[in-house]
């Protein structure tokens, strides 16, 4: 249910502050080059199944400052300054770069002209703490392991941790740029890379985005909610078995990852690629599966509870461990409402927030499931609710198998007009796609991971932790570079 | 003289086998995780890989980082010459229980030098880091060392307490020896940055201790400094099967002695691979202001070793 609402710059933060205290949540905001539309601001927020949108049109480049107001909105300001060229008015500090350091002179990478070569040094802003003993601990953004590329900056007095700041960008590759005025075909492709391990859920946001209100046949209903929970249960088991890599604790680690590997084979087979890229596109499902394949699942997924079991039992039982997660990188529940942490993240802090129950896509309206959440909002609370999370997600997939019906795969679908939505849970939480659709081209598209906002959260969770549980700490967030920088 | 000859030998020996003992480790820990893990000769490997490579040094660093490798290294060796291995007797005669505790502190010292020396964060944290658990190891070590010359009823000599223990016959086998093993067994873990002090496979630069310090070296001088490393870890093996347990080890030059002593050291290193590697898989690492609680049970447990040796 969205509801589409015309509201000018004047009162838009008195308006969004409004709804926010009505208990709606900011999904996402950016803006529209002129041309097909207005140049003007979207603002998207949701309570529940019932979405509102703002439309605002705004005169020129620049605005009146929102965030001072309505601090959730700071995040999305500094996204359109950088990205769409809209310039804050008001505002006490200057934005650093999100994602380009090297930044275009008089012109911003979604602009409908050509970019100049010219580039100039937008340096990060070096706003460190200063006293007695406090130190800069500069880490990345090339990092020891085999990992994503993130500079992080810590204020440190001897091992605490007093304050962080994140800088990423260094996978920006310009997705939404890249998503406008290409084929449907070529979109479905671009939009799977927007990050490895979330390649279903980023298909289907966008499948979702696109079919606006072709109604997608049975079957392929199932069959991307089989998918989607399949993709939930390798990251869970990859973040769990991370987290006792990270503590050292080898034999669950290695036990862990020997899980995730074997469903990443379960899903070459099924879906003929490791990650699940290729099996979802608007209308339905690229190709069928035969009744063998959801057999070798269901045989798999009998056994993934029991082996949860095995691994979380495994890890509990060491005092060591369970020393180091508990009470490790708490996210207050206050905290976790303020930033609207998503996803697994937010339910280990008590809020229970999951778009699969809230706003039920595909098959989720048809099969039962319990929404997990912890109230600690520690390492071990994450680890936990993930852990909850296979276990719902195999009885989710068993649900399914029960219920598939020979049927058609894929249905014609001819695009939206205006404003296309798609809004599923990602394994990392709420995923945002939004496309401003004109005369079936898409004039802007906006993706919204939720490490996006997660990032956010992990700096709250980390003053007061030492430096040496930050990897920790991060591991339980495990949150996405190049979901963030697109 | 031919006392002086087999005690050389056995501190070649010592710094022969040194890689293959990290190659043991790495491998039973490799078994326990399910994985065929590379080969038990894969650390000699790396050490010729290294010793190819170029160095890169940095720019903030002083002469004192390229000297820290060379005295690390010398100062390993030294030790290697003064612990008895398979025959109860050392090339270094002057050496005694003090000077090798110091020798450890000073390849300590040396090693944070270097960690600060690179200039880098990373360096320095390890740094900081090994001199807080180091505090704490020393008199841990020290003590329980100190112990062993008390039961042993020796001055601080360090060829004599083999002898003097086997002499002991079963009697040595009290309260005081097993607490200052389990003291020193302690120490061990720790003072070579094994789980849960230190996880020497970590990728994680922001929890390295060992590692940390290691990481601005390069080339010859890791290689150098990766050797001493290893060669720490035999050392410290081999101080506990051959002073703290010595039965098996040789007292007389007869040839048949020399081979059961020789036999009897080499499967007590591969068996002590083999609970490192057991305990190494079994915990994780400890947070890190929980190490200081562990490295004084060891402390602790020294104490009471020399306390039942008057109150027993």
């Amino acid at each position: 249910m969205i509801t589409e609402i015309h509201i000018g710059i004047s009162s838009l933060a008195e308006k969004i502050a409004e709804k926010l205290s009505e208990g709606y949540g900011l999904m996402c905001m950016y803006a529209n080059e002129k041309g097909a539309t207005e140049r003007s601001i979207r603002t998207l927020l949701r309570k529940d199944s019932d979405i509102i949108t703002f439309f605002t049109v705004i005169e020129g480049d620049s605005y009146g400052a929102i965030s001072p107001a309505v601090p959730q909105v700071r995040p999305y300001e500094r996204e359109m300054h950088e990205m769409s060229g809209l310039i804050p008015e008001g505002l006490t500090e200057k934005f650093g770069p999100q994602r380009l350091q090297w930044a275009y002179k008089d012109a911003y990478p979604l602009q409908k002209a050509p970019l100049p070569e010219e580039r100039i040094f937008h340096p990060m802003p070096d706003n460190r703490m200063e006293g007695d003993g406090v130190f800069e601990i500069p880490v990345g953004p090339v990092h020891a392991g085999i990992i994503e590329p993130g500079h992080f900056r810590f204020s440190v007095a001897g091992e605490p941790i007093l304050k962080v700041r994140t800088h990423f960008g260094y996978t920006y590759r310009g997705i939404e740029k890249l998503m406008e005025g290409r084929s449907d075909s070529d979109r479905t492709r671009l939009i799977e890379r927007v990050s490895g391990d979330t390649a279903v859920a980023n298909a289907l946001a966008y499948a979702h985005a696109m079919e606006g209100d072709t109604e997608v046949p049975e079957r392929a209903r199932y069959l991307r909610t089989i998918f989607a929970e399949l993709e939930r249960i390798y990251c869970h088991f990859g973040d769990i078995s991370g987290i006792a890599q990270d503590t050292g604790f080898s034999v669950p680690a290695v036990f862990g990852a020997g899980i995730k590997e074997k469903i990443l084979r379960l899903n070459e087979i099924v879906g003929g690629h490791r990650f699940l890229m290729g099996t979802i596109v608007p209308g339905g499902v690229r190709r069928d599966i035969s009744d063998d394949s959801l057999k070798a699942i269901q045989n798999r997924i009998l056994k993934i509870s029991f082996d949860i079991e095995e691994l979380v039992g495994m890890m509990e039982g060491s005092s060591f461990l369970m020393d180091r997660v508990e009470t490790t990188g708490i996210l207050s529940h206050q905290d976790a409402l303020t930033y609207r942490a998503l996803g697994p993240a937010a339910r280990a802090s008590g809020v229970k927030t999951d778009v699969r129950k809230e706003l039920p896509y595909d098959a989720y309206g048809d099969v039962g499931f319990r929404v997990f959440t912890r109230d600690k909002g520690d390492v071990y609370s994450r680890m936990l609710v993930k852990a909850g999370e296979i276990v719902e997600s195999t009885s989710i997939i068993n649900q399914c198998l029960d219920r598939i019906r020979p049927g058609p795969l894929r249905a014609e679908v001819t695009p939206s007009e205006g404003l296309g939505l798609g809004i599923v849970e990602a394994p990392r939480g709420e995923l945002v796609h939004s496309a401003e659709i004109f005369n079936g081209d898409i004039w802007r598209y906006r993706i919204r991971d939720p490490s996006f906002i997660n990032w956010l959260a992990l700096e709250r969770a980390l003053p007061g932790n030492i430096v040496a549980d930050f990897p920790l700490i991060n591991k339980s967030f495990n949150l996405s570079y190049s979901g963030n920088d697109l | 003289m031919m006392s002086l000859v087999v005690s050389a030998l056995q501190a070649l020996f010592l710094m022969a086998i040194a890689p293959l003992i990290t190659g043991l480790v790495k491998k039973f820990k490799a078994y326990m995780q399910h994985r065929r893990g590379a080969s038990i000769f894969q650390p000699y490997w790396d050490l010729a890989k290294l010793l190819r490579k170029d160095e890169t040094v940095s720019e903030s660093a002083s002469v004192l980082f390229r000297a820290i490798p060379f005295i690390c290294m010398a100062t390993m060796t030294l030790l290697a010459f003064m612990v008895p291995v398979f025959y109860a007797s050392i090339l270094a005669p002057y050496g005694d229980i003090i000077t090798l505790v110091y020798l450890f502190t000073l390849y300590r010292f040396c090693m944070v030098l270097g960690g600060l020396e690179g200039g880098s964060v990373f360096g320095g944290m390890g740094s900081s880091r090994e001199m807080m658990m180091s505090v704490l190891i020393e008199p841990a070590l020290l003590l329980s060392l100190m112990s062993l010359c008390v039961l042993s009823n020796n001055g601080i000599d360090i060829s004599e307490i083999p002898r003097l223990l086997i002499d002991m016959g079963v009697a040595a086998f009290c309260p005081a020896l097993l607490l200052a093993a389990a003291s020193f067994a302690i120490t061990l873990v720790a003072e070579n940055a094994r789980i849960p002090f230190d996880n020497p496979a970590t990728h994680l630069e922001l929890t390295m201790v060992h590692e940390g310090m290691l990481l601005e070296y390069s080339g010859r001088g890791l290689a150098q400094m990766e050797y001493s490393s290893e060669l720490r870890l035999t050392i410290f093996m081999a101080m506990l099967g051959s002073m703290f347990f010595p039965w098996g080890i040789s007292v007389t030059l007869e040839p048949l002695d020399l081979l059961i002593g020789f036999a009897a050291i080499f499967a007590k290193l591969v068996f002590f691979a083999f609970v490192l590697a057991v305990l190494e898989s079994s915990i994780s690492k400890s947070r890190l202001f929980k190490t200081p609680n562990l490295l004084t049970a060891s402390f602790v447990l020294a104490l009471l070793a020399i306390i039942s040796l008057y109150i027993l």
